[in-house]
């Protein structure tokens, strides 16, 4: 039986060393060695009773734990305190506030329109962060003044190309495949800069939208995929975790969970299921209006940026603070298809309060009408039946990033 | 924008934004303020690591200080731009180390005074099934509370956080010991109470 119970005077010795008995029974001995362990105690009564004897004296430490130490240990009070203490540290550490990050901002934006809408004669560094606003809102008036194609304004392109989009993708009884490619640099997620493949399907038969979305990278291996089922579950792969997949309850799941909590938790969780519910339910304005709800383009400042294509594209550039504490700046540069609204291109860049910033360009490649059967043969499926785990996120999970959701909308408000 | 759109159920969301929907729900995640991600960290760990100061070092008085320090300290090295693979085990260490320096009186203090055990006999004595299981149960708690007041130091640490979920590694990496040590050690946890609890 190879050297596996050696003693500790290097003899073979019949039966393995009580402290590998242990080692067994705790899970830390390596998956050969444990083959061999396994097939030794089918064999073996006195080993047998010996892991018994383990095993139950880890049964009565564990008892002993949860019966008479952790009830003797009433928990602190004061965990209240803590939250404070956080508070205190995060301010002492220099977590820039809310203020210094827009005038930081401002002065970034400044910089940009120079290089960007206006030239001037006038020195910019004598001008005054009102007097800056004043001269981009006249500019902008001035443009929309003379230019021919300017009886529409900038967030009114962007809602109106998310509205045909979501038109388009939510056609009853349709599916529909569209694909960008992507470039990614400095991806948060931490992707490696490069080009990549986003591939999206949306299955509208039966009266309720499935959703399939692939990102494949420039050689062509799937990177990560998201699959939202009928019932609300959501599947996810990702190769960086190549052996397991993730899924979240369905919405049957979650709302039955839902009915024992306590108000405040209750309703979160069922807000959340409801607009997953709406965002994936086949109405177009219902679609729109959640979309719109989340994405007012509004909360920053819009504008047209003229082109040599005017007239055929509108360039919109949109910049906003974003992130649930509005730390992070996105700058965004759409092209929109003057005729069919239909974004094409965008170019979005996010600066994070630490100054780093992630680039990502999308190009619209292909938008169509599929079938059921090239849904099916895309969905996760297949990765389903080969991972090694599968992971189910519990309700309690989400009820966590339910209960956070909440939070960011009140502090939105 | 495309990615904006793929953005649902967010208003955290900057975040998914750039972000591929397939990861949206794990990126919501990962792009929660420190803050909050060490809010829950807190939130999932302190009782252990509560329950593991006061069960190894007897004081608590102190634990209480020691497991939140051990999570502010969490916070600075996060915040300080160090990474972490294992937070759970980095926050038991944290505390260990804490615990060490501050609780100097060495003095190991049981948790279960004379007081505290007559407490606990009349409320088993409420709960338990009948009177024969009862009197079993007793027997075997004053065993293992004599056992356990018994055991060494390092011992008593490596059961409690072996009690606490933490694997070998794990526990060798907070006490700063071989794997191979903890290994040993635990066994002679179990040895000991094993043979104090059969004889």
């Amino acid at each position: 039986m190879d050297n596996l119970f050696q003693d500790s005077l290097g003899e073979q010795s019949e039966h393995p060393p009580r402290e590998m008995l242990l080692l067994f029974v705790d899970g830390e001995v390596a998956a050969k060695e444990a083959g061999q362990l396994e097939a030794h105690l089918e064999a073996c009564w006195p080993c047998r009773v010996k892991t018994q004897k383990i095993q139950a004296a880890i049964a009565d430490i564990i008892e002993f734990d949860e019966q008479v130490l952790t009830p003797r240990l009433v928990p602190p009070k004061n965990w209240r305190n803590f939250e404070r203490q956080l508070r205190h540290l995060v301010r002492e550490s220099g977590s820039p506030s809310l203020s210094s990050r827009f005038l930081g901002f401002l002065a970034r934006a400044q910089v940009r329109l120079k290089t960007v809408s206006f030239s001037s004669a006038l020195s910019w560094r004598f001008i005054t962060i009102p007097a800056t606003l004043c001269l981009v809102f006249v500019g902008l008036m001035i443009w929309f003044a003379i230019s021919p194609s300017s009886n529409i304004s900038a967030s009114e392109i962007l809602s109106e190309s998310e509205r045909r989009t979501s038109i388009w993708e939510n056609q009853p009884d349709k599916v529909l495949h569209w694909g960008y490619d992507v470039t990614f640099s400095n991806h948060p997620g931490g992707l490696p800069d490069g080009k990549y493949i986003s591939l999206h399907w949306q299955n509208n038969t039966g009266g309720k939208a499935s959703r399939l979305n692939r990102l494949y990278d420039g050689n062509g291996v799937l990177v990560s995929a998201a699959w939202v089922r009928k019932d609300g579950s959501e599947v996810y792969f990702s190769r960086s975790r190549a052996d397991e997949i993730r899924i979240t309850p369905t919405s049957d799941v979650l709302l039955s969970y839902a009915a024992h909590l306590n108000e405040k938790s209750r309703q979160a969780l069922e807000n959340f299921v409801r607009t997953s519910a709406q965002i994936w339910q086949i109405h177009p304005d219902n679609d729109l209006q959640i979309k719109q709800k989340y994405l007012n383009p509004l909360e920053g400042s819009v504008q047209i940026i003229q082109t040599a294509d005017a007239g055929k594209v509108f360039r919109v550039r949109s910049v906003r603070f974003i992130g649930n504490d509005k730390s992070m700046v996105s700058e965004e540069i759409d092209d929109v298809a003057a005729d069919s609204f239909k974004l094409f291109r965008s170019h979005q860049v996010i600066r994070y309060p630490d100054g780093k910033t992630a680039i990502t360009d999308s190009q619209l490649k292909l938008y169509q009408e599929t079938s059921v059967e090239d849904f099916d043969a895309h969905d996760l499926s297949a990765e389903l039946q080969q991972v090694k785990r599968i992971i189910q996120i519990s309700p309690e999970e989400v009820l966590k990033i339910a209960e956070l959701d909440e939070q960011a909308k009140k502090n939105n408000q | 924008m495309p990615f904006r759109r793929f953005l649902k159920k967010a208003s955290t969301g900057a975040a998914a934004e750039l972000y591929v929907e397939a990861e949206a729900l794990e990126f919501k995640l990962n792009t929660l303020t420190l803050e909050d991600k060490i809010t829950r960290y807190f939130q999932q760990w302190r009782d252990p690591v509560n329950r593991y100061v006061v069960a190894a070092f007897g004081d608590v008085a102190e634990a209480e200080e020691i497991t939140q320090e051990a999570f502010l300290q969490l916070y600075r090295q996060l915040h300080g731009g160090q990474s972490i693979t294992n937070v759970r085990a980095w926050v038991f260490r944290a505390a260990h180390n804490l615990a060490v320096n501050r609780i100097r009186s060495q003095q190991f203090v049981e948790l279960l005074d004379e007081d505290c055990w007559e407490e606990l006999r009349r409320s088993i004595v409420d709960v338990a099934p009948s009177p024969e299981q009862r009197v079993l149960q007793l027997e075997k708690f004053s065993r293992l509370r004599r056992s356990i007041g018994r055991l060494t130091t390092p011992e008593r640490q490596c059961l409690h956080l072996r009690t606490k979920g933490l694997r070998y590694r794990e526990i060798a990496q907070i006490l700063g010991l071989g794997t191979s040590t903890v290994a040993e050690t635990l066994y002679r946890v179990i040895d000991k109470l094993t043979k104090e609890n059969n004889g």
